[in-house]
């Protein structure tokens, strides 16, 4: 058995979770003492202690760091639990790791995946998730702290959610021809549930039309990134490619976005990820009276789910969309279920 | 060449003397120099919302491009931690800063308290929430106030002191050898 697991001091500092840093002098000296008397075999400082407890959480932190640098080994989804096995969705199947995460090992990660840089994150916080460079967004969960009924920040995380951002070239190929009426494109809504990969597909999407295709023309794009999740502009540059006709307003409310861009970038194609406020729908009437196109994602098991909602059957009894992509996750993400007409009836041809 | 050597001399004496004046008046412009930037790097965190790779590069090319000499280092301080996040995403931030910081004074004098007083920011800094942050800044140039305003009066009379110590050691050389 390692050193670092036998000792009760250990466990001590584990529940109090405690770092070097954190320890006056006289804590350290106090808590040293105890624990030479009570092993006085195993002659270690408490620093030497705390440091290799350190260094074993930085090394689980690196190598978290890795698997999310790693999209291209197909993991989609990187759960830290504290006290709980780390456990990777790959390919659709869950693997659990050796080695536990502990709040400690949350905090690290959490200040290296915002370039330690939290305050910075602060208003996504509040929603629960934080977007980070190369479009993976971190979901959180832990203590909130509230201010007059809102949410103010959240406190003591304990659980992360990290889904890794992929960019798919060529997955929208065999969907792109039912997008288009003569040359033109239509206006289209993606739905799916969660981790299907409408996002993806989106991107996808936005590029071809953005870069031209076999079936239309290069057009204009302005792209509402309001998480940062589409284009994942890094100090400015974009980090997935959009397409060079592509322009994109980052972090900025869907809505507000969508009107300044229709103001300022003339665009042939307004694209937003995952509408379903009034709010969304009044700006995409306003961007439908300017003859933009519009590209949408939406939360959704299928076209009836859809009817469901308010705001979306609004949209649908007034045939804003000429077109609905439906996803599914099986056999894997991104499986095109079917493409739908304005009348939400069924097209005929193979899209999967 | 005996005059001539009692001449060095007695010049070396007393621009040993205008040197550690200089001293004095650069630590006293470093700090200030540190206060204008921490207090832009206050505006980038709290009304830029810049994550603080961003913030920290910003400020520091700017004030590096705005001095000349050894006061350019504060600005490539910044800098150069700036680019370590960017390249080292598993380093720890407080340590990173602490090892640059640790390097920039073997260029720069400072005195030990303001020292302690910079070492301490990089403690916190990125730590929590932005009022947090507004807090930990705030106090820092409390801090940096209250040793500029030490600093003024005392390099006042040092600066004098030191060059007239110089240039007397150097006169009085010169009489003794003579």
């Amino acid at each position: 058995m390692p050193i670092i697991q036998s000792g009760k001091l250990h466990h001590h500092i584990k529940k109090q979770n405690l770092r070097i840093q954190e320890l006056s002098a006289a804590d350290k000296t106090a808590a040293g003492s105890f624990f030479f008397l009570k092993r006085s075999v195993i002659n270690l400082s408490l620093s030497h202690i705390l440091e290799v407890e350190e260094d074993r959480t930085m090394r689980t932190v690196e190598k978290i760091w890795e698997m999310i640098g790693q999209s291209g080994k197909n993991i989609e989804e990187i759960r830290v639990r504290a006290g709980r096995p780390v456990l990777i969705r790959r390919e659709g199947k869950e693997e659990q790791m050796e080695f536990e995460a502990d709040p400690a090992m949350i905090r690290e990660l959490l200040a290296m995946i915002s370039h330690h840089s939290l305050y910075a994150f602060e208003d996504e916080m509040r929603q629960g998730f934080l977007t980070i460079t190369g479009g993976h967004r971190i979901g959180i969960a832990g203590k909130a702290v509230l201010e007059e009924k809102e949410i103010r920040s959240l406190k003591e995380i304990s659980a992360l959610n990290i889904r890794i951002s992929h960019s798919c070239r060529g997955c929208a190929d065999r969907i792109i021809s039912g997008l288009y009426k003569q040359g033109e494109l239509l206006n289209t809504l993606f739905v799916s549930p969660p981790g299907a990969g409408k996002t993806t597909m989106l991107r996808e999407v936005i590029r071809l039309v953005s870069d031209g295709n076999t079936f239309g023309k290069g057009a204009t794009v302005s792209v509402v990134d309001e998480r940062s999740e589409l284009a994942s502009c890094y100090r400015g540059v974009q980090q997935i490619d959009l397409g060079m006709r592509t322009d994109v307003m980052d972090g900025c409310p869907k809505a507000l976005g969508m009107l300044m861009m229709i103001r300022s970038m003339s665009p042939e194609v307004m694209a937003v990820d995952e509408i379903g406020t009034m709010e969304d729908l009044e700006a995409l009437r306003d961007v439908m009276k300017c003859g933009c196109k519009i590209l949408a994602t939406v939360h959704g098991a299928d076209v009836e789910d859809l009817k469901k909602k308010r705001v979306l059957r609004e949209m649908a009894e007034e045939k804003m969309f000429e077109r609905y992509v439906v996803l599914k996750r099986i056999p894997s993400p991104g499986t095109v279920d079917g493409i739908y007409d304005g009348e939400m009836q069924r097209l005929k041809g193979d899209w999967a | 060449m005996r005059y001539a050597g009692i001449v060095l001399m007695a010049g070396a004496v007393t621009g040993a003397g205008w040197y550690g004046a200089g001293i004095i008046r650069m630590k006293l412009e470093v700090l200030l120099l540190f206060r204008r930037m921490i207090s832009h790097l206050k505006d980038r965190i709290l009304y830029g919302n810049d994550p603080l790779p961003e913030a920290l590069l910003h400020v520091g090319t700017w004030f590096e491009h705005q001095q000349i000499g050894r006061l350019k280092e504060p600005g490539k301080l910044l800098v150069r931690i700036a680019e370590r996040m960017d390249k080292e995403h598993t380093a720890i931030f407080r340590e990173i800063w602490e090892e640059e910081v640790k390097a920039m004074i073997k260029k720069t004098p400072m005195a030990e308290g303001d020292l302690r007083n910079l070492l301490e920011i990089g403690e916190n800094l990125g730590y929590a929430d932005r009022v947090m942050q507004e807090r930990m800044i705030a106090f820092y140039l409390e801090r940096v106030e209250a040793s500029i305003d030490a600093m003024r009066t005392e390099t006042e009379t040092k600066t004098k002191l030191y060059r007239s110590l110089g240039a007397a050691a150097g006169l009085f050389l010169i009489v003794v050898l003579i």
